[in-house]
This record gives structure tokens, sequence and C-alpha cells, in this order.
């Protein structure tokens, strides 16, 4: 118990040195790279951080938190959606069969191509920035939730059932916990894109969020400072978004972690 | 001993899988409470199928099958089912599994805790309570899903093969264990095995199954069972070898084990 503490707390200590070497080593390729280069549309990091924690207070951290809070209702609306719908379609046979080939043919489509469609519904405003983002992670959702929930042995069905489960208690007990992992993967997967979406919608139809600040205020005006303070609040909230969705899932899914 | 009112019956039933053929054909059969009935065959004779319709999880074709004189239909809360793969879910303690059942039953969390709590200490496990079945042995996964079924109070006790998945000495302790618990001393339960000297260990009556569903079935009293010193006494062994030959006269019936 002590000694899987300890080492529990040792490869943290690795993983957090590891990071800051990579962070360091980062930090001096940018500014190897913006010696080379010797122009202002490639600033330091040194002028960049001041300017990232000068800017926090000029309106960066509001734009920061508009990003955040598109982001995050766009994964708990997906979730409120995709995961209940994965776990009929995965305790289903029939509507299982009978939504297979539509998930089979929709999901390869890049869910981005239908922003058009969603803009000329929702508008320009924050409803179709969150729907965007809550479609491409719907998919990641349903697909993995469905699967993972098909691979639920049947003597744990069978066990529970003979305890005196009914179906509802069947899904609470059994094949909600079951799915879990899954929906954890999927989010963890899609946050990249999410991000990636999410600056992209914020470059129209808006004066707040991250993707506007970097690239109506910041680039539109050759703020090239400003700009890259933009980019490490963006990188810091995928980061967050990251690590939020990584802890939740290790509190959740400790049995996970464990040999079974 | 035993009163003789049935506590289980099945009359004239037949069962096959979907599409294939049939796995029971016109079997009746009958025990009374407080009887505990080994059933021993070969490999797809029917013994788990027949396990499965005594718990309600599966309705056979045609016949009756009646728990303490009323049909079943479904899953019934006065029937304990063991299954030979625990059944245990991954994700929840094993204070939280061994609750699961009084859960379900919407006891209040300090009650079902506490009842589970006592069941692990009774099974010698009252110290891993916190931890994942992930984390325990084979042996203790079973005792754990013994704890588990015991903790709803069930009338009837249906085991399918509990202890076939663990290592000798294991199986031994967990054998012993089920006599403690009442098997064979007035508990009424049905314990499905593929091994003989379970089956004269913890069966008052046991119940051989041909291989198909046309091969008679036997039935052999073994009135020893449950009695201190009848393990390993000349009793026992002649008995094992009787239910040994029996399974032998059809060279397809013969045990794995």
């Amino acid at each position: 118990m002590n000694e899987s503490a300890l080492g529990r707390l040792r490869s943290r200590a690795t993983t957090l040195g590891g990071g800051i070497v990579a962070v360091l080593a980062g930090l001096f390729v940018w500014q190897v790279v913006s010696w080379i280069v010797n122009s202002n549309i490639l600033p330091g990091p040194v002028p960049v951080s001041l300017t990232f924690v000068e800017q926090l207070d000029e309106g960066l951290l509001g734009h920061a938190a508009v990003s955040a809070y598109r982001v995050v209702l766009a994964i708990a609306i997906s979730i409120a959606i995709a995961a209940p719908l994965g776990l009929i379609l995965g305790t289903n046979a029939r509507l299982y069969t009978l939504s297979a080939p539509i998930i089979y043919l929709s999901y390869p489509i890049p869910k981005i191509v239908a922003l058009p469609v969603i803009l000329l519904l929702l508008g320009l405003g924050d409803a179709s920035k969150v729907t965007m983002i809550a479609l491409i992670l719907f998919f990641q959702i349903l697909i993995l939730v469905r699967d993972e929930v098909r691979t639920v042995r049947p003597e744990l069905v069978l066990s529970v059932r003979s305890l005196g489960a009914n179906r509802l208690q069947l899904l609470r007990f059994v094949f909600m916990p079951a799915s879990l992992p899954g929906l954890f993967t999927a989010l963890r997967v899609s946050t990249g894109v999410s991000i990636a979406v999410l600056f992209f919608v914020e470059s129209f139809g808006t004066r707040q969020g991250l993707g506007y600040y970097i690239l109506v205020e910041s680039w539109g005006r050759l703020a090239y400072e400003e700009m890259y303070a933009g980019v490490i609040a963006m990188a810091l909230l995928g980061l967050g978004v990251y690590y939020a969705v990584d802890g939740i899932e290790r509190r959740l899914t400790r049995w996970n972690r464990d040999d079974r | 001993m035993t009163d003789q009112k049935p506590i289980a019956a099945l009359g004239d039933v037949t069962f096959a899988y979907p599409g294939g053929v049939a796995v029971l054909r016109d079997f009746s059969w009958e025990m009374s409470d407080g009887e505990s009935w080994a059933i021993i065959g070969p490999s797809g004779c029917g013994k788990t199928t027949l396990l499965y319709i005594l718990a309600g999880l599966r309705l056979p074709d045609s016949g009756d099958v009646t728990i303490a004189g009323e049909p079943i239909s479904g899953p019934r809360r006065d029937i304990g089912l063991i299954l030979q793969d625990h059944g245990l879910l991954p994700w929840e303690t094993a204070v939280n599994n061994v609750g699961m059942g009084l859960r379900l039953r919407g006891s209040p969390g300090r009650e079902w805790r506490s009842e589970a709590q006592s069941w692990l200490d009774r099974l010698g496990l009252g110290d891993y309570s916190k931890r994942f079945p992930g984390q325990l042995s084979g042996g203790q996964k079973q005792r754990v899903a013994i704890a588990r079924t015991l903790a709803v109070a069930p009338t009837l006790l249906l085991m399918d093969e509990p202890f076939s998945a663990l290592d000798a000495l294991t199986r031994e302790s967990l054998q012993l264990l089920a006599l403690e618990l009442g098997i064979a001393r007035g508990r009424s339960a049905v314990l499905i095995t593929h091994d003989i000297n379970e089956a004269v260990m913890l069966g008052n009556k046991i119940l051989i199954m041909g291989a198909g569903p046309d091969d008679p079935a036997t039935i052999i009293d073994n009135p020893g069972a449950g009695r201190d010193g009848f393990i390993g006494s000349d009793d026992f062994r002649e008995l094992a070898s009787n239910v040994r030959s029996r399974l032998n006269t059809n060279p397809e019936a013969a045990a794995s084990r």
C-alpha cells in the first residue's frame, strides 16, 4: 500500500520532471530560432511572456474565459446527448443493427463541412460555435461508448439480473460504469480537434474568444507579441481541458488502473 | 431432516437455443425444501441451461417451471445465483459488490454497507472490503460472490461450477466453506459441477445427466453428504466410484475431471 503510493509519487515526479524538461527545451528552441530570424514577426519567449502577463489584465483573460466556456459547454452537451444514446445503441441489438450503417457512413465525414448549414440554421453567435464543436465530439463519444458497452461480459449482466436488477438498474450499475473508459478515451482524443475548431469558429461572428483575439485583434493589427500571447493562452486552454478530463477520469475509473 | 414441500419443480420442460437443437426435452424433476442437489454430466448436456431456467434467466419453450409452488416468469429475489466466473462488477469495491443485491432492493446506504461488511467479515475478507475485484485473488473473488448472493438471504441457492476455475487448494477450502454455509446441511441448493468428488461432498442428491436430451438421467441418494467424517470415508469413495461408473456407461458422458 505504502510502496504503491510511493511508486505513484515517484512516477508523478518523473512525469513532472519530463514536462519541465520538455517546456525548457521548447523555450530554448524558440529563443534560438527567434535570434536567427531576427525579426519582429518572431519575438523571443521573454518579451512574449511579459506581454502575456500584461495582456491578461487587458482582456486576454476574458477572451480565454469565453473560449473555455464555449468548449466546456460543447463537451457537456455532447456527453449529455451522445453518452445515453451510445448506452442505448450498445445495449439494444436491434437499434444497434439499424443504426450501425448510418453511423459507419457518417463517421468519416469531416463534421466541419456542416458549418455552413449550422451557421444558416443557428446564426453566427455562440449557438453555432458550440454546436459545431459538440457535433465533432458527439460521434467520438457515441461510437466509443456504444462499443465499450458491447464488451460487457454476459456473466456480469446475468449475475446482476439474478440479484433482481431491472433494466434501469442494469444501466445504472453495469452499463454506465462500463462505458466510462470509452467516454474518457473519446474526450481525450478529441480535445485537440475541438480546440482547433474553436479557434476557427472564433475567427468570425464574434468579438470575444481566443480565436478572435489571435486572428482579429492581434494578427490583424500586426501586434505580434500579443498574437503569440494568445497562442500561448490557447495552448494552455487545450492543456487545461486535457488535464481536467484526465483528472476526472482518474477519479471515476480508479478500478480500471490496477491489473484486472 | 427436511420437510417434503417441493421448492423447485420442472414438468416436461423442453428448451432449445435459438436455431439450435433441443438441450432439454420433456425434462421433469423436483426438489424438496432443504435438499442440496449436485448435478453432474458431460459438457453440453444442458446442466447450465437447467440452472438458468431455475434462475428465471431463460424461459423454457414448453413445460412448467415452479419455484415454491409459483410458476416462474423471470429472476426472483428469493433465488441466489453464483457463477463460475464470479460476475463481480469490476468498478465496485468488494463491500459495494456484496451490498449490490440489497442496494437494488432499495436498502439505505448505512444498512446495506454494514450488512455487506458483516458478510465479508464472516467469509474472512473483512480487511479487503475497499479492494476492487481486480485486486483480489480468484478464491477471494469467489468468496465475495458468495457473500453477495447470501447477503440477500435467498431461499434457494443456485451454483454453476462455482469452484472449477480455482486451484485445488482454494477449491477445497471453498468446498468446506460451502458445507459451513449449510450446503448439504439443510440449505436448499443446486450445484452444477463436473467434479465427481465435489458432487459427492456437497449433494444430498446427485443428478447424473445424459449426454443428449434423450439420454436418461439418473438420481443417486447420498444421505452421508454433510455429515462430519464423511469426506474421505469408505462410503464417500464407494459413492464416488458409483457416480464415476454411471458417467462412464456412456463414453461420451465421461466427466472431464
